[in-house]
């Protein structure tokens, strides 16, 4: 009985490692849906153009908007990495 | 960064700050730094996208290491995208770059 447990498993564990292995023969590794547009370092903007406008959340979850600082004064906008 | 920013104030100039953090990151970061600028976040990475300065190797997307300086019509006046994180001006060039943006008549 046991033996025949074990065998059960053991197929249960070949056909689900099948189907997935059947999903994804060496198919390339999936790129996210935003890259096409910007690849490695390919910005459009250079000095002299509007910068694009946006309104993010800071961390308390309010919206902040580019122009609202930009009306009264000069701005660095600076963009990091991130905690990767 | 966060300690340069009176700096930054006194050369006449706001600074914002953006990744694609999630907002409790953001919220951690501006803690934990002290920072009084706002961090903010892009996490649908919209925003970085349209600065096309997506880095779509690392980490399903992150954004380059960049600095913009923005003038009062919101006309980028100085701008660096960095390849990698050690690729970036120091606060002294952008401080000196942000110091002639806000003494030009605009």
């Amino acid at each position: 009985m046991k033996v025949f447990v074990f065998l059960f498993i053991l197929t249960l564990l070949c056909v689900t490692a099948n189907a997935q292995s059947g999903q994804s023969p060496l198919a390339p590794p999936k790129v996210p849906a935003a890259s096409p547009a910007a690849s490695v370092s390919g910005t459009s903007l250079k000095v002299g153009a509007k910068a694009p406008d946006f309104a993010l959340p800071n961390g308390d979850g309010k919206l902040v908007v580019l122009s609202d600082y930009t009306q009264r004064t000069p701005v660095v906008l600076i963009f990091y990495r991130g905690f990767w | 960064m966060a300690e340069d920013y009176d700096k930054f104030k006194q050369a006449g100039g706001e600074l914002i700050a953006v990744s694609v953090d999630e907002q409790s990151y953001a919220w951690s970061m501006a803690q934990t730094t002290g920072a009084r600028f706002q961090i903010l976040s892009d996490v649908d990475k919209k925003t970085i996208a349209q600065y096309g300065i997506v880095n779509a190797a690392e980490h399903g997307g992150i954004a380059h290491p960049s600095v913009f300086i923005l003038d009062k019509q919101g006309l980028i006046r100085y701008m660096h995208v960095g390849k990698d994180p050690q690729d970036r001006p120091t606060d002294e060039v952008i401080l000196e770059e942000l110091r002639k943006v806000a003494a030009a008549k605009s």
